[in-house]
């Protein structure tokens, strides 16, 4: 299992590496914590024949809170995300998921842009950036910015070019802190869920993202009424799984799969409403 | 860009620096390009944690990173940790002290981790290090003690080894734990070139093509082998047990068709494993798909559809032993009758270590020598031997680590074996080292079985007879001794029961899958299926599993007891350890807990037991049923055991050395062994099937034995009184009734030097086992069912076992946990799968998802120790624990579910599984009429 011969490319600045892609199209592979990426190339699943490596591109690593918003750069590695005091003040839902995001070594070099473009169905941080509303810069010709709700189009398929690549995601980071809660259903401590919730409350509505159970993070805007009516927990959970129907896979049926989401939602939903009473 | 990239970077305070390729793993590179082999390569897929390394004050996974990566880095791996004078770190310590440590292939990785977790948290509490371990995998410990030796070393970095603590520790270790351990893979003889596997993807089919022009002109290629160019100069493949076999012929690589996907078509030699594996990407193959033949039940009846056409049949093994008519009538006309059925899944051994030869051929000498990771040098050599049809003595096999196995080292597989008949025929040093996917999809496969049970009972929950019918799905063709391993699960399956009569019917099916080998108790099935069943009995005749075991389980009084089918089981204790765990549970308590719980909270606990009985060093399975040890006096006094044995974790260094050193009042440390080189060592058995404590150590003592009749001798003649005077003591042989009169053991080696027959004083000796020696454990648990998810809590473990006499309590203890979680494992999580076109699905450790520190409960351990008849007393016990751990934690989950009247059948009983039989449980509830009848 070792990976295919590539061309490497390491810029040291965003631009270079935009221009690299731009120059060389569509085959070219940013490499970021590689995490992902590397088990990929190992086992041949994907070959690419150029790769371009952000990892010495210094102004993509950052952690910056300007009033209202944080601001976070898709080199920052998640084990910096999840220790950082500005995270942990404005966002600890933030800081509690990134800490899930596979075993610390991983996570020493695993980045917060790796774990939004690569868009896994299975994965928190999709989830965790709809839920608190991200928005993701993308960095191409120009620079736009992407609602997190409309970045994620399939599994693994993302509102990104060929020839742009993420730069960093914004945070709103509300005047109150949210209660808030994560699921995350797996047999094992290691290894992808096999589904999930993140549960919002705000002041007065609240957010219910469904993750390892759709292509993308879903939210259901039932169970978010139901949620904001004050439905008691297993109430919500079933409106938040009314019409799902996750296929079959050889390890879990789409039927299985939406009970487990179905739990992970009722007891996400007591755990931020406990997390409110005590605040 | 250029292929070829300089790094720069400083590693373990040393600045190194060398020219690599821009896709050479930071791993690759650690221990090719600056041969520190600590860094272990368990996965290559971030799952194992074995070549975690620091980079700039962080651990990071090697595999997953690119050397150029690195450059400018600062790096520290597992042989930096240690202090400048060669000392142990502090975690390091605590391992060797806690017995944290098997195989040792993933401590180092442990080791990178484990410090700087103590470096952050200086006092972690225990589920700060299980999570903090959690990206660790180890295959052998099951963790209980390398989560000790974690908080022993916060412990004011450590404390020093108390004296009982002294006395156990593993000589083993020392190098382990340094990072000098020495497995397959570290080593590299100059000009090894690399050897990659072509490998079917299609399960079953007829191969109309294969082209290997275009990767035998790519740089750097040396030969791309196919069956063409072996299989007409191989010898047979067949391990010994298998030699007079009629299996279809065992050959290098697939020629004419392929049985399973996996199975090798070609092998490419090249420089180095990188362009290997580009030159498999350039061999075209056409294979014209056949249907494969992936169900084992219908397999065998199936005469049209087979896996290989010429024999006419999928069955590979049949026997069945006759149902009398006073079993059939009781099987008829009982108060009870029960029937159950039981599937356990497709498992993988999963050594943290893969396989892998080093084989090398100098044509020059005629001289083949071969490293390999392998529980059996000599049958490697043998097998070597007859694969290239070179003299034995011709060829020398070493193995010095073998990082863990679990029997699918034990006989040595046909990829090792083409691997060195390549070698042989291209007169080069070719390593092949099997990398993760291989390990999961053409080594060898485990389990896979399917019982249907009925048994006859009184009124009173007494068994009058039982019959087993056993299928067994052996895939593409069996490996050692399994097929043959398989009747002897009809022949035990009574077990520690008092069942009078019993028959059986066993069969072995081939399929269109990777070949099924041993594992951890081949016999297992005979346990798994009876304990399971036993608890389906339990509550179809309304018995407690408990009581139902008191019933029928034998007494002391009872031995020796001769098993239905004639086996004689004696000097065990089933009733006393099932007392045991009852006691050590407080079973009764916990009963009125879970009925307390399910009432008042509507909460699932459930209760496990499962009794093991596991028959140890079988004396009628020659070549390994005798072994031999060498005993030799250095100069120094200090002796040498020559042993035969291939450890794979199990501390025989340290156990054997026990032994010899008390035959011959030593301390531990004056005994070395040597193993796992068949230059060095007497033929033997190697280390498997639970033999080594009762046969090795046996023929250790056979050995001290005669050593002690000649040194007496000798000893006799420089003291000058009669030999009969002559005994052990203080490390001497003295004078018994003088107590100034001793000889040393370097004057005795230095007066054998003139006086002796050789010149060498030493001693062999030999053993042979009695049929069998059977130790026996009993396994208790409670867990919780997590009623919406489907997740299952191990809230308490316990084993109360009775190997005899016990060498190394820590050792044992250590088999026992490393057992218990690889049964966990089976129970609750391991499962390889197929896909209806029998194309694997389970690809490495991220699809077999054996448990991590985090689901591994603490196992306590009581011990009863009952002698066996054989010289040291001593019973094997290394299987057992992954035997008993299987039902009793299936049997916990079916007690809780059956709370609220839900059912499986099969393991793992994972979430898929659980939340099926409670929704099924739920309808049935809804529909009362569509209840199915009751078992009986
Ligand atoms: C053992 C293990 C367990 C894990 N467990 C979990 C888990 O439980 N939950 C979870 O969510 N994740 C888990 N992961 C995944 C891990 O968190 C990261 O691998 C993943 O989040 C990707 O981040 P990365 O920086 O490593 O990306 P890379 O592997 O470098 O890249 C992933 C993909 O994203 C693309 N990409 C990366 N950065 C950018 C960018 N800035 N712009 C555009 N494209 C980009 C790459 O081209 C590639 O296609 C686990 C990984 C391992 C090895
Ligand atoms: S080899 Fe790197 S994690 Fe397994
Ligand atoms: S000691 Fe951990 S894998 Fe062997």
């Amino acid at each position: 299992m070792k990976p295919a011969r590539f061309a490497y490319h390491a810029p040291a600045t965003a631009a270079e590496a935009v221009a690299l892609l731009a120059e060389h199209g569509p085959g070219t592979r940013l490499l970021a914590g590689g995490q992902t990426l590397m088990p990929l190339l190992a086992s041949r699943t994907v070959r690419p024949p150029r790769i371009v490596d952000l990892n010495r591109v210094p102004e993509l690593a950052f952690v910056t809170r300007d009033g209202s918003r944080l601001r976070i750069g898709a080199l920052t590695r998640l084990r910096h995300v999840e220790n950082d005091p500005a995270v942990r003040a404005a966002l600890p839902l933030l800081a509690e998921v990134t800490a899930l995001a596979g075993p610390v070594q991983v996570r020493h070099r695993a980045t917060v842009g790796g774990a939004l473009a690569y868009a896994d169905p299975a994965a928190e941080y999709p989830a965790v950036a709809v839920a608190l509303d991200a928005r993701i810069e993308v960095r191409g010709d120009e620079i736009r910015q992407v609602d997190a709700a409309e970045f994620f189009l399939g599994a693994h398929r993302t509102a990104l070019g060929a020839t742009e690549l993420l730069a960093a995601v914004e945070f709103p980071v509300p005047s109150a802190p949210a209660a808030y809660a994560i699921e995350r259903i797996a047999p094992r401590a290691t290894g992808p869920a096999l589904a999930g919730a993140v549960v919002v409350l705000g002041p007065a509505t609240g957010r219910i993202v469904l993750f390892g159970v759709t292509p993308t993070p879903v939210r259901p805007a039932a169970a978010e009424a139901a949620l904001a009516r004050g439905a008691a927990p297993d109430e919500v959970a079933e409106a938040a799984v009314e019409g799902l129907d996750p296929p079959d896979t050889p390890t879990i049926r789409g039927v299985s799969r939406r009970a487990l989401a179905r739990g992970a939602v009722a007891r996400a939903v007591a755990t931020a409403r406990d997390k409110v009473t005590h605040a | 860009m250029p292929e070829h990239i300089d790094v720069k970077m400083t590693v373990n305070g040393q600045p190194r620096s060398a020219t690599t390729t821009a896709r050479t793993t930071l791993a690759d590179f650690l221990r090719e390009s600056c041969g520190l082999t600590a860094t272990h390569v368990g996965c290559e897929q971030g799952v194992c944690g074995a070549c975690t390394v620091s980079m700039d004050g962080v651990t990071v996974l090697s595999c997953l990173l690119l050397a150029v990566q690195a450059d400018g880095a600062e790096i520290r791996t597992a042989e930096g940790l240690g202090g400048p004078d060669g000392a142990l770190s502090p975690l390091a310590a605590a391992l060797q002290a806690e017995h944290g440590i098997q195989c040792g292939f993933c401590t180092p990785g442990f080791l990178m981790r484990g410090t700087e977790l103590l470096r952050e948290r200086p006092a972690p509490a225990e589920a700060e290090i299980r999570a903090g371990l959690c990206g660790n995998l180890c295959r052998c410990t099951g963790y209980t003690n390398v989560i000790k030796a974690v908080a022993r070393a916060a412990e004011a970095g450590g404390t020093a080894p108390s004296p009982a603590e002294q006395a156990a520790l593993r000589r083993e270790d020392l190098r382990l734990l340094a990072g000098r351990g020495e497995f397959v893979n570290d080593v590299s003889p100059p000009g090894t070139l690399h050897a990659a596997f072509l490998r079917s993807i299609v399960a079953s089919g007829r191969i109309l093509r294969l082209d290997a022009s275009a990767a035998r002109s790519l740089d750097g290629v040396v030969a791309v082998l196919t069956a063409a160019d072996l299989n007409d100069r191989a010898g047979p493949m067949q391990p010994t047990p298998r030699l007079a076999d009629d299996d279809p012929r065992l050959l290098p690589l697939a020629g004419e068709r392929v049985h399973f996907a996996g199975e090798p078509l070609a092998l490419v030699v090249a420089r180095d494993r990188y362009v290997a594996e580009d030159a498999l990407e350039l061999i075209e193959v056409e294979i014209e798909p056949a249907r494969p033949v992936l169900e084992p039940e219908t397999a065998a009846e199936d005469t049209t559809n087979l896996v290989y056409p010429e024999t006419g049949t999928n069955l590979c093994t049949e026997m069945a032993s006759p149902v009398r008519p006073k079993l059939r009538r009781a099987l008829d006309d009982s108060p009870h009758v029960v029937r159950a059925t039981c599937r356990q899944q497709r498992q993988a051994n999963a050594p943290m270590e893969t396989r892998g030869v080093v084989a090398s051929y100098d044509p020059g000498t005629g001289e083949l020598s071969a490293t390999i990771s392998t529980q059996n040098p000599h049958e490697a050599k043998l097998a070597m031997s007859r694969v290239t049809g070179l003299a034995a003595e011709r060829i020398r096999v070493t193995a010095r680590d073998v990082g863990g196995s679990f029997g699918q080292k034990f006989w040595t597989g046909r990829d090792e074996l083409t691997v060195t008949l390549a070698a042989y025929v291209l007169g080069r040093t070719i390593k092949w080292i099997e990398d993760g996917r291989e390990n999961f999809t053409a080594s060898t496969h485990a389990r896979g079985d399917v019982g249907t049970g009925t048994f006859a009972l009184d009124e009173d929950g007494r068994f009058l007879g039982s019959y087993l019918d056993h299928l067994e799905d052996t895939g593409a063709y069996p490996t050692g001794v399994i097929a043959k391993a398989g009747p002897f699960v009809g022949m035990m399956f009574t077990g520690p029961y008092r069942i009078p009569q019993h028959a059986f019917r066993f069969r072995s099916v081939r399929t269109s899958t990777c070949p099924r080998g041993a594992y951890r108790g081949p016999w297992a099935f005979a346990t798994v299926a009876r304990e399971e069943m036993l608890d389906e009995v339990a509550r179809a005749v309304g018995l407690d599993p408990l009581e139902l075991r008191r019933r029928n389980v034998l007494s002391a009084a009872e031995l020796p007891y001769s098993l239905p089918t004639r086996l004689m089981l004696d000097h065990v204790t089933p009733a006393d350890t099932l007392e045991e765990v009852a006691r050590l549970l407080d079973y009764d308590r916990l009963r009125e807990r879970q009925r307390r719980l399910f009432e008042q909270e509507g909460r699932l606990l459930g209760l496990g037991l499962a009794l093991c009985v596991e028959p140890s060093s079988i004396g009628t399975m020659d070549p390994i049923s005798t072994d031999t040890a060498r005993l030799r006096v250095e100069p120094d006094g200090t002796v040498t055991a020559f042993l035969a044995t291939g450890s794979g974790g199990q501390g025989v260094e340290t156990t054997m050395a026990q032994v010899v050193a008390g035959e011959l009042g030593l301390a531990v440390d004056a005994v070395r062994v040597v193993q796992g080189d068949t230059g060095d060592t007497p033929y033997g058995r190697g280390t498997g099937a639970s033999g080594t404590a009762v046969i090795t150590g046996s023929a250790c003592r056979a050995a001290a034995g005669e050593l002690l009749t000649t040194a007496r001798q000798l000893a006799a003649g420089l003291l000058g009184v009669p030999a009969e005077r002559i005994e052990p003591r203080d490390g001497a042989l003295a004078d018994r009734l003088d107590p100034a009169a001793a000889a040393t053991w370097a004057e005795l080696a230095q007066a054998a030097r003139t006086a002796g027959d050789t010149g060498v004083l030493e001693a062999v000796g030999r053993f042979k086992a009695p049929p069998v020696t059977w130790s026996n454990a009993c396994h208790g648990c409670l867990v919780e069912v997590d009623r919406e998810l489907g997740l299952v809590r191990i809230e308490r473990y316990v084993v109360a076992e009775d190997c005899g006499r016990i060498i190394n309590t820590k050792v044992v203890e250590g088999q026992v946990a490393g057992g218990v979680l690889q049964g966990i494992g089976g129970a609750l999580f391991e499962e390889v799968r197929y896909d209806e076109q029998g194309r694997p699905l389970t690809l490495g450790l991220a699809d077999y998802t054996v448990p991590t520190a985090v689901e591994a409960p603490a196992v306590e351990c009581a011990h009863i120790e009952t002698p066996s008849p054989t010289p040291g007393g001593h019973k094997g016990m290394g299987q057992g624990g992954a035997v008993g751990a299987l039902p009793c934690v299936f049997n916990a989950v079916a007690d809780a579910l059956a709370l609220v009247g839900a059912r499986v059948d099969r393991t793992p009983v994972d979430p898929e599984r659980i939340l099926t039989a409670l929704a099924r449980a739920d309808a049935e509830r809804l529909q009362p009429a569509a209840r199915p009848a009751s078992p009986s």
